[in-house]
C-alpha cells in the first residue's frame, strides 16, 4: 500500500506545482509572491490535521492502554512541528514584499508559535524520558492539552483585529476559481503525502520496536 | 519565470521524492529481513 501511494504522490506533487506556479493567476496587488500562499496554508492546514490525529490517538490511548496509539499520536506529533516549521519559514517569506516586515506579534503568529512551540515542548519530553508507561501517558495528557490552542489559532483571526489575510470567511472563500482550484490540488497532494509520512514513521518505530526486542532477548 | 520557478522547484521535488522512495525500500528490506529471523 505504502508503493502504491508513493507512485501516486509523485505525479500529484509534481500537478500540484504546475497548478500553484502555472495555472492560478498571479494576484491584483501582491503579484508573484502570493503564490506561497499554496505552500504555506497546505503546510498549516498538515499540521493542523497532524495535531488533531495526535489529540484523537492521545484520548483513545489514554482510555485503552494500548501503545500502537500512542505511535500512531508520537509519529503525527514528529509531522506536525515539520510543518507547523514550514508554515513559520513561508509565513515571514511572503510578509517581507507585503507587510515590510519578516514578523510582527500579530494574534495569528503569536497563537501559531506558541503551537509550535508546545509540540516542540511535546518532542523534547518524548526525547527525554526513559521507555516507559509514565511516559506515553504524560505525553497524551500534554497532546491533549496542546491541542487547546489549535482552535484559538483558527479563530484568533474573528476574534481579534489582525492585519492576516482571512481567506475562509462566513461568505466563503474570496479566491478566483483558478487560485482555489489550486489551493485544493496543493491540499489534496500534502494530505497524500501526510499519510505516507505518516505510514513510514511508524514503521521504522515498529521496527525499532522489534529489533530492541530481538537484541533484549539475545 | 514562472516555468523556470515550477522546473527548480520540481527537481527539489525528485530530489526529496527518491530520497522518501531510498527509505521506503531500505525500510522494506530491513522488514523481510526481520521476518525471516522470525521463521527461523
Amino acid at each position: 500500500m505504502r508503493a502504491m501511494l508513493l507512485v501516486l504522490l509523485y505525479p500529484a506533487m509534481l500537478f500540484a506545482l504546475y497548478c500553484a506556479f502555472i495555472l492560478a493567476p498571479p494576484e491584483r496587488e501582491m503579484g508573484e509572491v502570493q503564490r506561497i500562499f499554496y505552500f504555506h496554508i497546505s503546510a498549516a492546514w498538515l499540521c493542523m490535521l497532524a495535531f488533531f490525529i495526535l489529540f484523537l490517538f492521545s484520548v483513545v490511548y489514554l482510555l485503552t492502554g494500548n501503545r500502537t496509539y500512542d505511535v500512531w499520536a508520537s509519529s503525527s506529533a514528529e509531522i506536525g512541528v515539520i510543518f507547523a516549521s514550514l508554515v513559520l519559514i513561508t509565513g515571514p517569506l511572503w510578509a517581507k514584499p507585503v507587510w515590510n516586515t519578516w514578523w510582527t506579534w500579530d494574534p495569528r503568529l503569536t497563537t501559531f508559535l506558541i503551537l509550535w512551540l508546545i509540540y516542540v515542548a511535546y518532542l523534547l519530553l518524548r526525547a527525554n524520558m526513559p521507555e516507559s508507561d509514565k511516559k506515553y501517558k504524560l505525553s497524551a495528557v500534554f497532546g491533549i492539552l496542546g491541542f487547546i490552542d489549535v482552535p484559538i489559532v483558527f479563530m484568533s483571526i474573528r476574534w481579534w483585529r489582525t492585519i492576516h489575510p482571512v481567506v475562509i470567511t462566513s461568505t466563503g472563500m474570496n479566491l478566483d476559481p483558478d487560485m482555489k482550484a489550486a489551493m485544493f490540488v496543493a491540499l489534496a497532494a500534502f494530505t497524500l503525502f501526510y499519510v505516507i509520512l505518516m505510514l513510514l514513521r511508524m514503521g521504522q518505530k515498529k521496527l525499532d520496536y522489534e529489533i530492541s526486542l530481538r537484541l533484549g532477548g539475545l | 519565470m514562472n516555468y523556470y520557478l515550477f522546473a527548480a522547484y520540481a527537481l527539489v521535488w525528485t530530489a526529496l521524492f527518491i530520497y522518501i522512495f531510498a527509505l521506503h525500500r531500505k525500510q522494506e528490506a530491513i522488514e523481510k529481513k526481520l521476518k525471516d529471523l522470525a521463521e527461523k
